[in-house]
């Protein structure tokens, strides 16, 4: 009984660690792609890329707030 | 005083130095994500999932570029199958290969990131509660954009995966939240809290 239970602790602890390894992992990866595309892009380029983004960005965040989501207090920076 | 401390300057360099050399890949100009396009292709192939990673923590106040889209998806072989649609009606393939996938390509997949019409598009498993699929689409925010419904990973699951993440981009991202949130959702995390008790 108790070899079982410890088994069971095991086996929890060992899918814990692959799930960490797997987001360190894919985040490392992901990191490095960035990097690579930041370098090469040109600056009209970043331009263009920085207007698309922002007009999602707002438009995400406008949706969010029209159901009532978002911050609920005003950012309060001394 | 907040919880979240900015990274050191050292992590910051950490980062340079580690920089990965070109690829072919990597060298190729891809379209800025478009998140519209990914809903739709999404709901178009009936697949179930919550936006995660940049576009999450910009609807929850902190707005700042992200340059893919991040969707949560459950596992099974329904969510495979519509896996595979997305895919086709995104015109995506495997980031790292060019591939075009197949469906024995995406079960056994837990991560995948894949090129597409829409740009970069991250497809996720969820891992264990309270970061599972289950968890994160029922406390999710339910919005639409352009006619497209969408959930959006509510502010406790973007803290959980961020601090999961744990790089100095995802630490400045829970700084600025918490500046806007006040005190941040802290829930255990398997795999992280369990290690640093």
């Amino acid at each position: 009984m108790r070899l079982a239970h410890d088994r069971s602790i095991a086996a929890t602890r060992q899918a814990q660690v692959r799930a960490r390894d797997r987001w360190a992992q894919s985040n490392r990866h992901d990191d490095q792609e960035r990097r690579a595309r930041a370098l090469a892009l040109t600056p009209a380029e970043r331009l263009r890329l920085g207007e698309s983004l922002s007009g999602q960005a707002l438009k995400l965040l406008a949706a969010a707030v029209r159901e009532g989501h978002g911050p609920v207090q005003a950012p309060s920076r001394s | 005083m907040g919880r979240f401390k900015r990274p050191r300057a050292a992590e910051r360099k950490e980062g340079l130095r580690s920089r990965a050399p070109l690829d072919a890949g990597a060298q190729e100009l891809l379209p800025a994500p478009d998140l519209v396009g990914v809903i739709g292709a999404a709901n178009s192939a009936r697949l179930p999932f919550v936006v995660i990673g940049g576009f999450s923590v910009i609807a929850n106040g902190f707005v700042r570029a992200t340059e893919d889209c991040d969707l949560l998806v459950p596992d099974g072989e329904h969510s495979d199958e519509a896996i595979l649609r997305f895919l086709e009606r995104s015109q995506a393939v495997r980031a790292h290969d060019r591939k075009r996938l197949r469906l024995a390509d995406i079960a056994g997949a837990e991560h995948l990131r894949v090129l597409s019409r829409f740009g970069i598009i991250d497809l996720i498993r969820g891992g264990l509660p309270p970061l599972d699929f289950e968890t994160v689409s029922a406390r999710a925010m339910a919005l639409e954009l352009d006619g497209e419904k969408l959930l959006v990973a509510s502010l406790p699951s973007v803290v959980g995966f961020k601090r999961l993440a744990g790089r100095p981009r995802d630490r400045l991202d829970l700084i600025e939240l918490e500046a806007l949130h006040g005190e941040l959702p802290i829930e255990p995390i398997p795999g992280l809290d369990d290690r640093q008790g």
